[in-house]
């Protein structure tokens, strides 16, 4: 059982990019997934939120069916109901309605006086629903008791409790460490009796069913709070010049505790990259993607992929750049040294054939919907999906713009956007320090660039050498033999089809081959 | 059957045959059973042979043709253009099997042949151009263009 918990916006963020991941195929097989952030509203929450929507719907009538081993959305996500756990049961809540603070002057004057010497005035009167304002010392207070018998608490402990082994529940969170939410929740769910030797969870005082890990994400961004003004500027929120001071406390807090994660992930970056306009919460708060949160989502899958019984604890990993630019040799990928190329190869590999899929998926497989099935004059269409029925007939139930078909192919499509807009988004062009994917051979303002205008965007897009290989090249892979089972149902067969084309696609032009080692055992699956 | 050379080698073999059936077979039958009045029946045999030849390589070439043309990378990104080919190049047969036959009665003017004949004469044009153009790429073009000759 692998658990992700991600820890406020930076969390859901990283959410954002394993799920990415899981759905190139680069994943553990089955993922359950919760968010914990009270600003239920936050854009970047909302977005993830969409997200995984979008890949279960794919999934479920994709993978269902599919030979195993097939690659596109093969981890099984599930998440509870609700997905995120908003902390407080009320909207509008402040921390002085949270710990009682006015009827505390009368009822327990020494408690009451000192919550007046923790919190400022300010941070007792702040309204929460918006997050924690990069106040940790708040989250912390209102983190430390969730509710077990709601969801997704919930689910979580009976998934526990229904585990027998140790280490059978692998659970990782992620948050960042300079802000308010996840910085408040990294280290109130690392005390021990929050998870690991929770009454439920541990099996002898040393021994725990819960293998835990967590991915602390250290300042990696800058915002532009010019957009702060009016009444907006005088609330209590953090600036990116707090985040270093935030840092250097949390580091120390971090190294003085006795905390129970067993594998804790360092994270971070010091260029400081803008991502985006200044927002304290809500739904304005919607940061572009980085390569931080990818590396982080790495790390997650570096924890969950582990093989069982080689879970080490009390151990650290550090993951910084080493030089200006980060490219695929420099993306932390695993602690395990001997694994790095295997897994290097499997991430790129897995990444350019998904990027590959979506960009033709949206270029050309799902417009192509829109022709009816006797005016299309591509052989593998006829062949798998408007095949002869006798002499003058055809087999119309094999045609994918069967509304129940074209529902699925149309969350498909609307993943391949999200999924080819987060790849896009880490470019940031050819002087940025990002050098993974090309966002300009991939999109065109909000459009993916026009295949037949730029036939040889698909064989470019990477920010290494190449065939340079054409669309034409792409279309011409679709009639090759297809293993793909006919079990299938029309739209799993015609994004298979897809996913199989730009997979050899991306082996051939890219040269993303196979490399032997253990993580075909785990992820190449 | 539609991948090269295969699909050339079945093309030429079954040209081949068909030109062993129209050029030597029915060539023979023609010369017992045509009546001439001016040219010899060895002279008309041997132009018909020769005229069913030209037809045949004719036909033969407006195939591979089309086998070279669906087979090139960059087709699959042209369908409409390799449909509006294919109708050219049909249309070629077709002209080819009439200009034959008007060769073939310009040669022998003095000549009159019946309307079965007549219709003998271009049925068997027509068999090594524009219907062996179609049959053949029905059954053997390049998968790329499959979808393209008529009748599919």
């Amino acid at each position: 059982m692998n658990y992700y918990i991600g820890i406020g916006g930076t969390g859901a963020r990283v959410a954002e990019s394993l799920l990415h991941l899981c759905a190139a195929g680069y994943g553990p097989n089955r993922l359950k997934l919760f968010i914990i952030d009270p600003d239920e509203g936050n854009g970047n929450l909302s977005r993830t939120k969409e997200l995984i929507a979008r890949y279960q719907t794919a999934r479920r009538h994709l993978q269902d069916q599919a030979a195993p081993g097939f690659p596109l959305f093969a981890t099984e996500i599930s998440t509870p109901d609700p997905l995120v756990w908003s902390i407080f049961e009320h909207g509008n809540t402040r921390l002085a309605d949270y710990i009682n603070y006015a009827n505390l002057k009368s009822a327990d004057r020494p408690l009451h006086d000192l919550a007046g010497l923790l919190f400022t005035q300010a941070e007792l009167r702040e309204q929460l629903d918006e997050g924690f304002r990069g106040h940790p010392s708040i989250g912390a207070v209102v983190m430390a008791e969730p509710d077990e018998d709601a969801d997704p608490w919930r689910s979580f402990w009976t998934d526990v409790e229904k585990a027998q082994k140790p280490g059978d529940v692998r659970v990782f969170l992620a948050g960042s460490i300079f802000g308010g939410t996840g910085a408040a929740g990294v280290p109130t769910f690392g005390a021990p009796e929050m998870i690991k030797f929770h009454p439920r969870a541990k099996i002898d005082d040393a021994t725990s069913k819960v293998q835990l890990g967590a991915c602390l994400v250290l300042p990696y961004f800058t915002f532009d709070t010019a957009g702060a003004t009016g009444p907006e500027a005088q609330r209590l929120f953090v600036t990116a010049a707090d985040f270093p001071i935030a840092t250097k406390a949390a580091l120390q807090f971090y190294n003085e505790k006795d905390l129970a994660y067993d594998q804790l992930y360092l994270v971070g970056d010091s260029l400081a990259q803008s991502v985006g306009d200044f927002s304290p919460g809500s739904a304005k708060q919607e940061n572009r993607p980085h390569y931080v949160e990818l590396a982080a989502a790495l790390a997650a899958e570096d924890f969950l992929l582990q093989p069982e019984g080689e879970n080490p604890s009390g151990r650290y990993y550090i993951a910084g750049r080493r030089g200006k630019e980060v490219g695929w040799q420099s993306l932390p990928l695993t602690h395990d040294a001997e694994q790095v190329t295997a897994r290097r190869d499997l991430l790129k590999r897995r990444l350019v054939a998904m990027a590959t899929f979506a960009y033709a998926f949206l270029e050309f497989g799902y417009p192509l919907l829109d022709t009816p099935p006797g005016d299309v004059d591509y052989a593998w269409h006829e062949d798998h999906f408007y095949p002869k029925k006798g002499v003058f007939r055809r087999d119309e139930s094999r045609d994918p713009r069967q509304p129940e078909q074209k529902a699925v192919l149309t969350a498909v499509k609307e993943y391949s956007e999200r999924f080819l807009a987060w790849a896009a988004a880490l470019d940031e062009g050819a002087d940025g320090p990002v050098a993974l994917l090309n966002r300009s051979r991939l999109l065109n303002g909000g459009d993916t660039v026009d295949h037949e205008q730029e036939l040889a965007a698909i064989g470019t897009f990477l920010r290494e050498s190449s065939k340079e290989l054409d669309f034409n090249h792409f279309k011409n892979l679709l009639d090759q033999p297809t293993t793909l089972s006919d079990r299938l149902s029309p739209a799993g067969k015609y994004a298979g089809l897809f996913y199989e084309a730009a997979r050899r696609f991306a082996e051939e032009n890219y040269a993303v081959t196979p490399t032997p080692g253990r993580a075909g055992a785990t992820a190449d699956r | 059957m539609r991948s090269a050379p295969l699909n050339y080698l079945i093309t030429f073999v079954l040209a081949g045959l068909l030109w062993v059936l129209t050029a030597l077979i029915l060539g023979g039958y023609l010369g017992n059973t045509v009546a001439l009045t001016v040219a010899y029946v060895e002279d008309f045999v041997q132009t018909y042979r020769i005229l069913v030849s030209v037809a045949a390589v004719l036909g033969l070439l407006l195939a591979f043709w089309w086998y070279y043309y669906g087979s090139r990378p960059t087709t699959v990104g042209e369908l409409d253009r390799a449909g509006r080919f294919w109708t050219t190049l049909f249309i070629v047969g077709l002209a080819l099997a009439v200009g034959v036959l008007v060769a073939l009665l310009i040669l022998f003017r003095e000549e009159s042949f019946t309307v079965g004949q007549y219709a003998l004469f271009f049925g068997v044009f027509s068999l090594h151009t524009w219907l062996f153009f179609w049959i053949s790429t029905l059954l053997m073009s390049p998968r790329t263009v499959q979808t393209i000759p008529w009748g599919r």
